[in-house]
């Protein structure tokens, strides 16, 4: 929440009328109103046009004790809300949306799910074992109103189950279990196949996802990371995401975590088959918590503000528009979009409007679609101290996380090449610039990257090489798009 | 006589089989190029309805675009939305009719995707002659084919009444996916089916069957347009055929060739069992007459001490040493022929033998009104075997006897150089030309009004014939105008 101490000095119900908006929770209004406070005693000109207008919608909230429908909370804030007068610089702009709890829903957003399992020859043993246990474990946490379907493929693909609703667990768990090791990998058959069983209960008011594992390299049918992308990114077109789970050291994680990002869904890296049971169940817990689907998030920099880029999730920029979609967010998880932008020049006590964010996202407790908007700005001063005292920790450290995710990426790319003396060194570089930050920013999550790093520098030799390499993808991959395992 | 029976008898197997083999493969090898062309047709008909799906979605998929691209005016935000929508439009460009280019924008700022996009896809209009080529004709929409990074790409275009140009970058991938969501899954066929694109790179398989690496498909069929660089190729086992005509020809043969040898087996056996039961006859008579010689033998001894101690005017006793005699000749030929002996030859003169001969006859002759006129011209010595030469004679008066009664016969016999011969003509009916080589054979026997009611056994010639040439000569007809002359040649 100390994001939200600054930065977020207004929002803005745009479809809702008076009544629809008094729903929104005492919890979220609360919160507002205290950030409210706090840039107020910073004396930002924008919070206090707004004063009356929040004062009002509390009073009418506490008044009314309306039964209550969530919404999404959107924090914006930059990493430097103060910035340094009369200079051309580059500050962190972070767009979080947070789910909101999962326990006011009547009930649980229905799941249309297929789990789309490589039974390719080198799963025999250990691996199909734990992954039909995993998938029979995981479908007995569905309910009857769920939907779910099971491919298996090889070289060719067979629909062990075809989409259905989760009545008759025997017989699914029964096809599951008589799941053989067969040959070579199809993999982009089994992701087509399994979207075909998805599409055939698609619905927006469902949850709408491909559960892949693999442990192999794809060799039947397209076969490179950017197709596999193009399939993903075709897919979230409709709703549906696409979740990775790579086991062993032989999968291609550029691939799997490739068709992850471009569908929006997650990635996981099971070094062994005992892993595969914990992926399958986080994956599960993410699906069984959906609270928002086909998240869009608008933002329109202000007057001479220019996005440079995103740092991890993806978005367009076309001049002064940035514009991104979520096809998931999850009961009390924040995902976030990470602008960098270029802020002119601007004198000393003037303050600028940075930019304006719109939201608009499936809400999957009312079933209605909600916009939310918000905007930030950022004050103008000459002294150095009065930047540095009011920096937003939290939006620094998620900057510095994804800075490190590149430097990150940055050291694989230089193992590939066959340099692994340059990938320790920039590894343990890499490790340095956490460490700094950590302490700079009370971060843990930027000491146990650094930790990571340090372990992965000592990862690179050719034996264990593969399988460092796939944790470091998998580690960039969850800080990228803020995975909840 | 037994090997040859056998070679025989597999011959009657094994030739009508090999012929029926023979023929039932050929037949089954005709049938079976005549199946492969008819089974391959069938595969053929399956691939294409498999295009026919796919011609299909590709329709249903073209309608959508079209529908997609009639658009009222080319405002960026409406497009970009369209590009962030549309399930099957990756990315899309639009030329106005002059040809030059609206969107992606000329002026302004373009995204990251679109930036890619006119980077992939520019050559497109800056080679827009080739654009209108194949763009032009009758139609105002169609696709358009494009060879760029991964390969096949593409493009289907739309010009709209006032002749701006609209197309769109169809997504590789997704029509990948739904081509592959619209086929078959694993188990549908028996055979093997793969769909590759134009690289020749498989996109997506089905069926049970696994060929080989290097193995041809059976018959391959290229996809309607657009997708006319990619093929459909179907795997199946050839050998399927040929096991099911093997088993059915393999019986059938079987079945006749087990008949056949029945049916042999059957019919040696028979003819084995009539030979030994011949055999058993010949044997049989051969026991009883040598059974008969021994009391004959004493018969014939006696009669003739009787008829020298007794007057000579008693005719009975005459009549009994005649006809014993004749019964003697009767079971030394038959004897003789039953069970041919060894000769014992021993120098001595052929006339005095012939005389003796003639001697013993005279009486029988006699009562059939015949005389014999002898001459004898040997001088030296001959080697023979006296009984067989004594049963010689015997025989030719014997049939003197029978066959020319009151006609008279007259015995020569004269040495030339090493050869002796002893001629025996009579002057009865003689033998007609036609048969005068079948007198010789055993059991043959002339049958005619003069020799009907008499009796004989029909070896007589054969025995003397075979015994001449046992002594190294032969017996021979001569060729005369009236009866019959024997010429029996002996080496000296």
């Amino acid at each position: 929440m100390a994001g939200g101490t600054y930065g977020v000095p207004r929002i803005e119900i745009l479809d809702h009328t008076l009544t629809n908006f008094l729903q929104t929770s005492y919890h979220f209004l609360t919160i507002d109103l205290v950030s409210w406070c706090l840039v107020e005693q910073k004396g930002n000109q924008t919070v206090m046009q707004n004063k009356p207008q929040l004062l009002a919608v509390l009073a009418l909230a506490l008044a009314t004790s309306v039964a209550r429908a969530e919404q999404i909370k959107v924090t914006t804030a930059l990493g430097r809300p103060v910035l340094l007068a009369d200079e051309r610089q580059t500050t962190y702009l972070k767009i979080g949306l947070t789910g909101f709890s999962g326990t006011v829903m009547e009930r649980r957003t229905p799941v249309n799910v297929a789990i789309v399992l490589d039974r390719s020859g080198s799963m025999a043993g250990e691996k199909l074992r734990k992954t039909k246990e995993a998938a029979s474990l995981a479908i007995d946490r569905l309910n009857s109103d769920d939907i779910v379907s099971v491919i298996a493929f090889d070289d060719k693909v067979q629909v062990l189950v075809p989409a259905t609703k989760v009545a008759d667990r025997a017989s699914i768990n029964d096809a599951i279990a008589h799941l053989t090791p067969g040959g070579s990998t199809a993999l982009f058959a089994g992701v087509s196949k399994g979207a075909a069983e998805v599409r055939k209960f698609l619905d927006r008011q469902r949850m709408n996802r491909i559960i892949l594992l693999s442990d192999g390299i794809a060799n039947v049918g397209p076969s490179s990371p950017s197709e596999l992308g193009d399939l993903g990114a075709s897919l979230i077109k409709e709703g549906i995401s696409v979740t990775t789970i790579g086991v062993g050291a032989d999968f291609n994680e550029d691939l799997m975590t490739q068709l992850a990002r471009r569908s929006d869904g997650n990635h996981g890296f099971a070094e062994t088959a005992q892993d595969i049971a914990r992926l399958f169940n986080a994956e599960f817990g993410d699906i069984l918590s959906v609270v928002a689907q086909e998240v869009t998030v608008r933002v329109r920099c202000g007057d001479g503000i220019r996005p440079i880029r995103t740092l991890g999730r993806e978005a367009d920029i076309t001049g002064q528009t940035v514009i991104t979609t979520l096809n998931q967010l999850y009961a009390n998880h924040q995902k976030f979009i990470m602008l960098e932008v270029e802020i002119p020049a601007t004198a000393d006590g003037r303050s600028r409007d940075i930019a304006s964010v719109e939201v608009s996202y499936a809400n999957m407790a009312t079933h209605e679609t909600d916009r939310l908007r918000s905007s930030v700005a950022a004050r103008f001063t000459s002294s150095q101290r009065q930047v540095l005292d009011h920096e937003n920790t939290d939006v620094m450290a998620a900057a510095i996380e994804l800075i490190a995710v590149i430097n990150n990426d940055h050291a694989l790319s230089l193992r590939d090449a066959g340099k692994i003396n340059e990938a320790r060194a920039a590894l343990i570089d890499n490790s340095v610039f956490l460490d700094s930050n950590a302490e700079r920013y009370k971060s843990d999550k930027l000491r146990g990257y650094k930790a990571e790093n340090l372990q992965q520098a000592d990862g690179l030799s050719n034996e264990v090489w593969s399988t460092t390499r796939k944790g470091m993808r998998g580690g960039q991959y969850s800080r990228e798009q803020q995975q909840s395992y | 006589m037994k090997p040859k029976l056998i070679i025989i008898y597999l011959l009657i197997v094994v030739v009508p089989l090999a012929l029926l083999g023979g023929l039932s493969v050929r037949m089954a090898r005709d049938e079976q190029t005549m199946m492969q062309q008819r089974f391959r047709e069938l595969l053929t008909e399956q691939l294409r309805d498999i295009d026919t799906t796919l011609a299909n979605l590709l329709a249903t998929r073209e309608r959508s675009l079209q529908h997609a691209l009639e658009l009222p005016d080319f405002e960026t935000a409406r497009l970009r939305e369209l590009v962030r929508a549309n399930l099957l439009i990756r990315q899309f460009f639009v030329l106005d009719p002059k040809g030059k280019r609206v969107h992606p924008p000329a002026t302004g700022p373009v995204t990251a995707t679109e930036q890619d996009f006119l980077e992939r896809a520019g050559q497109i209009w800056k080679d827009q002659q080739q654009f209108y080529q194949t763009s032009e004709g009758a139609s105002d929409h169609g696709w358009y084919v494009w060879f760029w990074g991964n390969g096949f790409n593409l493009v289907y275009w739309h010009r709209n009444h006032a002749g701006s140009i609209v197309a769109a970058e169809v997504d590789r991938a997704r029509l990948m996916a739904d081509i592959v969501a619209a086929l078959p899954e694993a188990g549908a066929v028996n055979g093997r089916i793969a769909l590759a694109d134009s690289t020749g790179t498989t996109i997506y398989q089905w069926g049970n069957y696994v060929p080989g690496p290097t193995e041809q498909p059976q018959t391959t069929l290229a996809l309607s347009a657009p997708l006319n660089s990619w093929r459909l190729s179907y795997f199946a086992a050839t050998t399927d055929f040929n096991r099911h005509a093997f088993w059915p020809l393999l019986t059938g043969i079987g079945a006749v060739g087990l008949a056949l040898t029945i049916l042999a087996i059957y019919f040696y056996r028979e003819n084995t069992r009539e030979l030994r039961n011949a055999m058993q006859r010949v044997s049989f008579v051969n026991q009883v007459s040598h059974e008969l010689k021994t009391p004959l033998t004493n018969i014939r001894l006696y009669a003739e001490l009787l008829e020298n101690e007794l007057p000579k005017t008693n005719r009975h006793v005459s009549v009994i040493v005649a006809e014993s005699q004749r019964l003697s000749r009767l079971i030394a030929n038959v004897l003789r022929y039953a069970r041919p002996r060894t000769l014992h030859k021993a120098p001595g003169n052929v006339d005095s033998l012939l005389l003796s001969v003639i001697e013993d006859f005279t009486p029988a002759l006699a009562a059939k009104g015949i005389t014999v006129q002898f001459t004898g011209n040997t001088r030296t010595a001959v080697k023979f075997d006296a009984d067989a030469l004594e049963q010689i004679i015997g025989n030719l008066l014997s049939n003197a006897e029978k066959y020319a009664p009151g006609h008279p016969i007259e015995i020569t016999t004269q040495q030339t150089g090493n050869t002796t011969l002893i001629t025996i003509a009579d002057h009865g009916p003689g033998i007609p030309p036609g048969r005068c080589a079948d007198i010789f054979k055993p059991f043959y026997r002339l049958s005619n009004q003069l020799s009907d009611g008499v009796t004989g056994t029909g070896i007589g010639l054969t025995i003397a014939r075979d015994l001449a040439r046992q002594h190294g000569g032969d017996l021979t007809l001569l060729p005369t105008v009236t009866g019959a002359t024997f010429q029996l040649q002996l080496p000296s």
